[in-house]
């Protein structure tokens, strides 16, 4: 036959052109492609092509479904669907669509599933799929109706997104803990953009001017609010943008004003964050607020000079002392002898004055240095205030009015009751001296809490635990905030020239601190000013009184046998000598071994032992503790100028049936020694 | 023939078909056979209103068939019939096509039928074998016994836009099934049974004298022939009776077996050049033209026309060729005239100054193709001039 598609009419000569025959050939049937048309050609493609997508589907990492609109159920599954449903396909077939999914049908499907006109075409959800072999996996599921050759169906799609919610909630913990440091950081933290504009910010420093996140957002950072009315931070802000830009840094102290319009000091830093390329993409802003470490800072360098003061005069008070007693002894000695004249009795009384105002200028060193022996017993604080008031209304003027009010009803601390007077009676004349004309004192108590994190950050030494406190208030001028500052410095006076010592508030604050309690001052320009003390409250065991008047001054004739101990040789002598003149028997020693000796070899005749505290090589206390091991009832009478452990008095000093103050007179050696031989 | 030393190859092709009263309750058995489950049934008013069409859908309905009714076909289809009738299978899901009527119908479903499975308009298939992909499953019902679409290769399109009606011949319009009941046929009109009758010898004329003829077709060629001359007059003068109509079902089956394969003349060509521009029944133009193609063609094979002057019983076995000519344009004259089939072209609207358009058209006519005698635009026109 002719292929039609090459021009070939030879076996037509001349009847019809070629072209002409082609098409002859196929109306008659013989033309190249002129046969029935057959379905088979076109079945096997579309056989091939059902092949191609039953392993597209097979093949799919999601999985590929439909159902059935009424009854849900499964007509098609593939592989990816049964495995992530934990069905198998002929099982499946078999179930229903909310059969498989129960646990996550909700009514809000179920109504969408019921209403192929839905408004929504498509409805996606997302579940935790319990598979039957009680494994889980989170699904993503996208229905979506298809319209059939017969009926309508539902087309869906699974897809497994464990993977994803894995990493989501990893990157949601990994978000939580950043913002966790973030926010709750000391820190004040920022991010701007290469424009100097706030991006991101923390809590901190939202919370600390007091303003929502989106006031902040977005401006340029000197305009925010935390340098309001600062124009020198601001145009110091833009040039450390400028420097920072540049892949500089910038850190400095700086005001920054937060709620309400405080100042506070700010420890601020600038510094740039680079990308991969080294090009400057954000800038990160910090700061600090330093205004309570600069406050305790500056307290610190207070109370370190205290204490070193503190440690030169009670060095020095020491000696002093020591001259003083000689010169007091002596003098008492010269008293003794009748045959002086009047001039010479009045000579002496002279010596005696000086030297009494001496050892009490001495005492007030060593008072505020808390050099001075500290009596540690409970007291009612609130019959020591009585006590100084009482004193205090006598010595002020009746322009004056002193008014109490001692509200709590716990008042027993341990203490100094003549330290604690001292104290209260050094402010009630600070008081007067504030109201030149007249005012109103008022001396209140009340009860308090102190927590562990206020003693912690206190810049006293705390517990924690219950404390009273004794507030102080006077109506007068004030004081300016430089001069509040320090106002507890050692010799810092306001008053004239000698009229003050500076040393009244300096030893409050002394009393204070040995106390284990604190002070504080509230002060405002001609309102007045409060000082508010606070001590730690004890159980109420009821106040016991040491009555030291009790003893008798008459100068009786005793008798016994003395032993006193003191490497000082003056004082030594003097102190024997009046010992003597008081018709007692005295046998010395220079230093503890030496006493120990004495003692042991004459301890049934010694009736008594001065103990001087400070000496060389063995120190009093291991004197006395080797004593009483001899003698467990020996009577020692402890001297001393000061002592370093007064207020942690030990089991050994606490057998001292007496305390004799250096620089001490006949009178306070007589009862001393009185006492402890009774 | 016999002294041919040799023969062109022929090919013959014909649906499966059931021939019979009652034969179209078999089509619910024969759509389940297919495959179908929800036919595009293409019909016209006419046929609905003579109640074959419940015959049909009723009988689907019992395989669990459901029909979809097209009944907008005109005479001469129209090419944006077939469009609505495409969009009412796509739209309703269909999956074959069944057509109960005469050619226009069975044609625009097989135009449906086409697009169905190919892309595009169905101006894209005009011409010879130019379709791709087979057709959905298509049974056809007959209703009249002419055109012969149930078992041909052919569908006539009118091109509404050119004003021609386009031939599409492929095989693959050949329908899966055709069920000829001749019961169908007693609803047809005395005039519309003569129209059909003569364009059914047109067939059996045109297939024999083709140059596409082949032993196998001019067998039943012969046979369309003498059963439509035996029979024609009777059936026009006794509708309702069966045996007629059966007969001349017969005949238009033969003829449309021969013409399918053997394809047909410049009868044809001219016909579809008419029916396209004026919009004339396709039988009443193929009667007014056969005779005087017959004269124009008879020198070409006079052999042959002598055996259709045989097969319409024209006597003169042996008689001297020109009075055989004579008498075959005499014969088929009368017979037309007989079946009621009178005047010519000028009195149904054709003018003088239309007939150069319709040569031309004519000419591209692929029947034309198969014409015994080569005819040009000029030949046509001769012929159209002589049927006025």
């Amino acid at each position: 036959m002719a292929d039609p598609d090459i021009p070939q009419d030879n076996d037509n000569p001349g009847r019809i052109p070629h072209s002409e025959g082609m098409l002859r050939e196929n109306i008659i049937g013989m033309g190249k492609f002129s046969m029935r048309k057959n379905y088979y050609p076109a079945f096997k493609r579309r056989l091939d092509e059902l092949e191609r997508y039953k392993s597209l589907m097979d093949k799919a990492h999601d999985g590929i479904f439909i159902v059935e609109l009424g009854n849900l159920h499964f007509i098609e599954a593939n592989s990816a669907t049964c495995a992530y449903l934990g069905h198998h396909k002929t099982e499946l077939l078999d179930m229903k669509l909310d059969e498989v999914l129960a646990g996550a049908w909700g009514s809000e499907l179920d109504e969408w599933i019921k209403h192929e006109d839905s408004t929504s075409q498509y409805f996606t959800f997302t579940l935790n799929h319990i598979l039957p072999d009680s494994t889980s996996r989170y699904l993503e599921i996208s229905l979506s109706f298809i319209d059939g050759k017969q009926d309508s169906c539902v087309f869906g799609l699974v897809r497994d997104i464990s993977e994803l919610v894995r990493i989501n909630n990893e990157l949601k913990e990994a978000h939580h803990i950043q913002t966790a440091i973030f926010d709750n950081s000391f820190q004040f933290m920022g991010l701007l953009d290469t424009l100097g504009r706030l991006i991101v910010v923390n809590m901190t420093a939202l919370d600390a001017a007091g303003c929502k996140e989106a006031e902040v957002l977005n401006k340029y950072f000197w305009d925010t609010p935390w340098f309001d009315g600062l124009p020198d931070e601001q145009k110091r802000l833009r040039e450390s943008f400028d420097r920072c830009l540049a892949g500089g840094l910038a850190r400095y102290e700086m005001p920054n004003i937060v709620d309400g319009g405080q100042r506070v000091d700010v420890d601020f830093s600038m510094k740039p964050v680079f990308d991969e390329g080294g090009r400057v993409i954000y800038l990160i802003v910090e700061g600090r607020d330093i205004t309570e470490l600069k406050k305790m800072e500056n307290q610190l360098i207070h109370s370190q000079k205290v204490d070193s003061l503190g440690r030169l005069a009670g060095g020095v008070a020491h000696d002093f002392k020591n001259l003083l007693g000689s010169i007091v002894g002596a003098v008492d000695l010269l008293l003794l002898d009748k045959s002086l004249n009047p001039e010479q009795v009045e000579l002496l009384g002279i010596i005696q004055g000086a030297s009494t105002s001496a050892s009490e200028l001495t005492s007030k060193l060593l008072g505020f240095a808390r050099k001075e022996k500290v009596m540690s017993s409970p007291i009612d604080l609130h019959a020591v205030i009585e006590d100084a008031v009482l004193l205090l209304s006598r010595s002020i003027d009746k322009l004056y009015s002193l008014k109490m009010n001692l509200a709590s009803t716990r008042s027993t601390i341990i203490g100094d009751p003549t330290q604690l007077e001292n104290a209260i009676i050094n402010l009630g004349l600070n008081a007067r001296d504030s109201m030149p004309s007249g005012g109103e004192i008022l001396i209140s108590t009340s009860e308090c809490h102190f927590d562990s994190v206020f003693c912690h950050q206190s810049e006293f030494s705390l517990s924690p635990g219950d404390y009273i406190e004794l507030c102080f208030r006077d109506s007068g001028v004030g004081m300016p905030s430089d001069i509040l500052q320090n106002i507890f410095e050692p010799f810092f006076t306001t008053k004239a020239n000698g009229k003050g010592t500076g040393l009244g508030l300096a030893t409050v604050y002394s009393t204070v601190v040995s106390h284990k309690g604190a002070v504080e001052v509230h002060s405002e320009i001609d309102k007045g000013t409060c000082f508010y003390l606070y001590f730690p409250l004890e159980e109420d065991y009821g106040s016991i009184s040491i009555d030291f008047q009790s003893s008798s001054h008459n100068a009786t004739v005793a008798g016994g046998l003395v032993l006193l101990v003191d490497d000082e040789p003056l004082m030594r002598s003097t102190s024997a000598m009046m010992l003597e003149s008081m018709g007692y028997s005295v046998v010395c020693a220079e230093n503890g071994a030496e006493a120990i000796e004495v003692y042991n070899q004459g301890q049934d005749t010694i009736d008594a032992v001065i103990l001087d505290m400070i000496m060389p090589k063995l120190s009093g206390e291991d004197t006395m503790k080797e004593i009483l091991r001899i003698n467990p009832a020996a009577k020692i009478i402890i001297s001393s100028g000061f002592d370093e452990n007064a207020d942690q008095r030990t089991e050994t000093l606490s057998k001292a049936v007496g305390f004799l103050h250096k620089p001490y007179g006949m009178h306070e050696l007589r009862l001393a020694v009185e006492k402890a031989i009774c | 023939m016999a002294d041919k030393t040799k023969r062109e190859l022929r090919k013959f092709l014909a649906p499966e078909f059931v021939f019979g009263e009652g034969a179209r309750f078999q089509i619910g058995n024969y759509a389940a056979n297919l495959g179908a489950t929800r036919v595009l049934l293409v019909t016209d008013p006419g046929i609905v209103e003579a109640g074959w069409v419940d015959d049909v859908t009723l009988s689907l309905s019992e395989r669990g068939i459901e029909s979809v009714i097209f009944s907008a076909v005109t005479p001469n289809p129209k090419d944006h019939e077939v469009m609505e009738g495409l969009l009412l299978y796509n739209q309703n899901y269909c999956d074959s096509v069944v057509a109960i009527g005469g050619g226009s119908p069975i044609d625009c479903a097989k135009g449906i039928a086409i697009l169905a499975n190919n892309s595009g308009e169905i101006k894209d298939y005009y011409g010879v074998d130019t379709i791709s992909e087979p057709c959905p499953p298509m049974i056809c019902v007959p209703t009249t016994s002419g055109s012969s679409a149930d078992v041909s290769q052919f569908a006539i399109i009118n091109d509404t836009k050119e004003r021609v009606k386009k031939a599409i011949i492929s095989k693959a319009i050949v329908p899966d099934i055709s069920l000829i009941d001749p019961e169908v046929a007693t609803s047809m009109p005395h005039y519309l049974t003569a129209c059909t009758g003569i364009d059914a010898l047109t067939h059996a004329i045109e297939a024999y004298v083709s140059n596409g003829s082949s032993p196998i077709t001019d067998g039943y060629a012969l046979s369309a022939m003498s059963r439509i001359s035996k029979n024609i007059l009777l059936a026009i003068g006794k509708p309702l009776d069966i045996g007629f109509r059966e007969e001349m079902s017969l005949a238009c089956l033969e003829a449309g077996l021969a013409f399918s394969n053997a394809s047909l003349g410049a009868v044809h060509a001219m016909a579809h050049s008419l029916g396209g521009y004026l919009d004339l029944p396709h039988g009443e133009c193929n009667a007014l033209l056969l005779e005087h193609v017959v004269n124009y063609n008879f020198m070409a094979e006079p052999e042959r026309y002598r055996k259709v002057a045989e097969a319409l019983g024209c006597g003169l076995e042996n008689g001297e060729i020109g009075a055989v000519q004579n008498e075959l344009f005499a014969k088929i004259s009368e017979l037309r005239q007989s079946a009621g089939i009178e005047g010519a072209l000028a009195v149904r609207g054709v003018g003088l100054n239309d007939l150069g358009r319709l040569a031309q058209s004519a000419e591209l006519d692929p029947c034309l193709l198969t014409n015994p005698r080569p005819a040009k635009a000029s030949d046509l026109r001769r012929i159209l001039e002589q049927a006025m």
